[in-house]
């Protein structure tokens, strides 16, 4: 078992406001969501001595992010943005996905390199079609999928969700009832992007295609925002504003499965399962412990793969139990109770992550899961990259 | 649209790893990284192989023969160069020669309604422009 379980707490989240596309800057929306933080945290700017996010803009085909402040906040700018340049001690910048950040992060403080870090997510959204491979050259990895036409991450799900539906003889109706139930939790979210649209499962079985059988409906909504979260260790936070949510463990992948397709079924299960056999270890806790499941959705059939191979059932049982009410605000297994990325918007986990720390700190409010002392995050979509974190309630 | 827009359908740009490939493709022929050592084909080519680490690698042809392992159908063009070839079934599919040896492409002569996973497929080149052939696959038999 870990012996820093329970060690390294989140003492502070904020959000700015998550808009379609925003008419102010990144660094902007960057701001506002780290100074939310640190007043949730009841602290101030100066109190910052470490920093960290993933601070990549992905874009299929068109320019990936150059513009510092504008398709970009890296930490090294932000740090002089907040006036902490000169005392920041640490600084992380990963690849990947920024929950790797957040492991970077608590390991930071854990080593005593600084007491109080900002770990945040900022994305943009750039002008015209999101995914849109308007170059004629499609060099390195994109050689072998944009000839195709296979250049956009709603292809690369579709596959799977195929997969998954025809192995297991599910079709879209079985999705309606989750989907629908998702966006309801997400009414109940006050940072949620879709607050105040409801969503029926005709509608979401009506939904406009993107890469048949997956729908506009099974993917998040890209959104221009940030959402940030303030570290510490569990003894300081104690001292601050806020209830303690106490990272109690975590697990990375570097996974890669099978080349020649980007997302495969097989292989997400694989290596969800592997992350899971870790989380469990490392924790001592098993899929039984857990009261709250924030599973990756920037594409629907991600809660699948990680509810499935993270062990709560069977590969192949889940969108049964989903259609049943499983993962339902009242069901066994409350899912994505704050709507997830399908209902807030896209912050590549964040959401995951500030719902994990809501529900084990009572302060989901109406969503609130009673008696919900642990919760799971994952994120991604289990190859490389992928992470997978518990939190538990401070008792 | 940026000034690098296109209505062109987007071509591969061989490397020093996928040179081979593509030249194969442009004599209509499909060959896949193979292992010196192990014999563990790889697709996309790779710098050293995943199953036993040894670099020494070689592009050597296979049958062209695969099953399907699953697919998707766009009704709308994923970039300009597709207008015109909608609905666009991608595809992957999984090379007889070895289990889990996955490649996306397309399917063509395909009726969508009628796709299966695990149905018998053959690699099919079209040439894109003088200089490029893509692989494709379409039904076997057809
Ligand atoms: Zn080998």
């Amino acid at each position: 078992m870990w012996a820093h379980r329970n060690k390294v707490a989140v003492a502070g989240v904020g959000y700015s406001k998550l808009e379609r596309r925003s008419g102010r800057t990144l660094a902007a929306l960057t701001l506002e969501a780290c100074d939310a933080a640190l007043a949730d945290a009841g602290l101030l700017r100066s109190d910052l001595d470490g920093i960290a996010t993933s601070p990549s803009m992905p874009r299929y085909g068109g320019r990936k992010g150059v513009d510092e402040g504008i398709d970009i906040v890296t930490p090294w700018y932000l740090a002089d943005l907040l006036g902490a340049a000169g005392r920041v001690q640490w600084i992380g910048s990963t690849n990947g996905m920024v929950t790797q950040s957040l492991i970077d992060s608590a390991l930071a403080i854990i080593a005593g390199l600084c007491d109080h870090v900002l770990v945040y997510r900022s994305l943009h959204v750039p002008e015209g079609r999101y995914v849109n491979f308007d170059t004629a050259h499609a060099v390195g990895t994109d050689q072998y999928l944009a000839p195709y036409g296979f250049s956009m991450p709603p292809a690369w799900a579709a596959v799977v969700l195929r997969r998954y539906f025809e192995l297991h003889g599910y079709d879209r109706r079985d999705f309606a009832h989750y989907i629908a139930a998702n966006r309801a939790n997400a009414q109940r979210n006050p940072h949620a992007y879709w607050r105040g649209k409801s969503l029926s499962e005709a509608d979401y079985i009506d939904a406009r295609m993107i890469a048949d059988p997956l729908s506009i409906l099974d993917c998040d909504i890209p959104v221009d925002g940030c959402c940030a979260l303030i570290l510490t260790s569990a003894e300081r936070a104690r001292h601050l504003r806020q209830p303690p949510a106490l990272l109690t463990g975590f697990a990375a992948s570097a996974y890669q499965g099978a080349s020649g397709t980007p997302m495969n079924l097989e292989d997400m299960w694989s290596g969800a399962r592997a992350l899971g056999r870790r989380l469990w270890d490392m924790t001592g806790l098993t899929p039984a412990d857990v009261d709250t499941a924030q599973l990756y959705d920037g594409f629907s059939v991600l809660v699948l793969t990680w509810l499935e191979g993270m062990g709560f059932c069977r590969d192949g049982e889940g969108l049964g139990l989903l259609r049943d009410g499983y993962g339902d605000l009242d069901g066994k297994l409350p899912i994505n109770t704050g709507g997830g990325a399908l209902g807030e918007g896209r912050l590549h986990g964040m959401t995951q992550l500030a719902e994990a720390v809501a529900q084990v700190t009572d302060r989901a409010g109406v969503r609130q899961v009673p008696g919900g002392a642990c919760a799971l995050a994952t994120i991604s979509n289990g190859l490389a990259k992928s992470t997978a974190f518990l939190f538990s309630r401070d008792s | 649209m940026t000034a690098t827009a296109t209505t062109q359908r987007p071509l591969p740009v061989p490397d020093t790893l996928s040179t081979p490939f593509w030249a194969a493709a442009r004599d209509h022929a499909l060959h896949m990284q193979r292992c010196d050592s192990c014999g563990h084909m790889a697709y996309p080519p790779e710098i050293a192989c995943r199953a036993c680490g040894g670099d020494h690698l070689h592009f050597a042809p296979v049958s062209g023969r695969a099953t399907l392992h699953s697919w998707t159908v766009l009704h709308e063009a994923p970039a300009p160069g597709f207008r015109d070839r909608l609905p666009l079934i991608l595809a992957v599919v999984e090379l007889e020669e070895q289990p889990g040896l996955l490649m996306s492409t397309n399917l063509v002569d395909a009726d969508p309604a009628a796709l299966r996973i695990g149905m018998p497929l053959r690699a099919w080149f079209e040439n894109i422009t003088d200089q490029c052939a893509l692989v494709q696959f379409r039904p076997a038999g057809r």
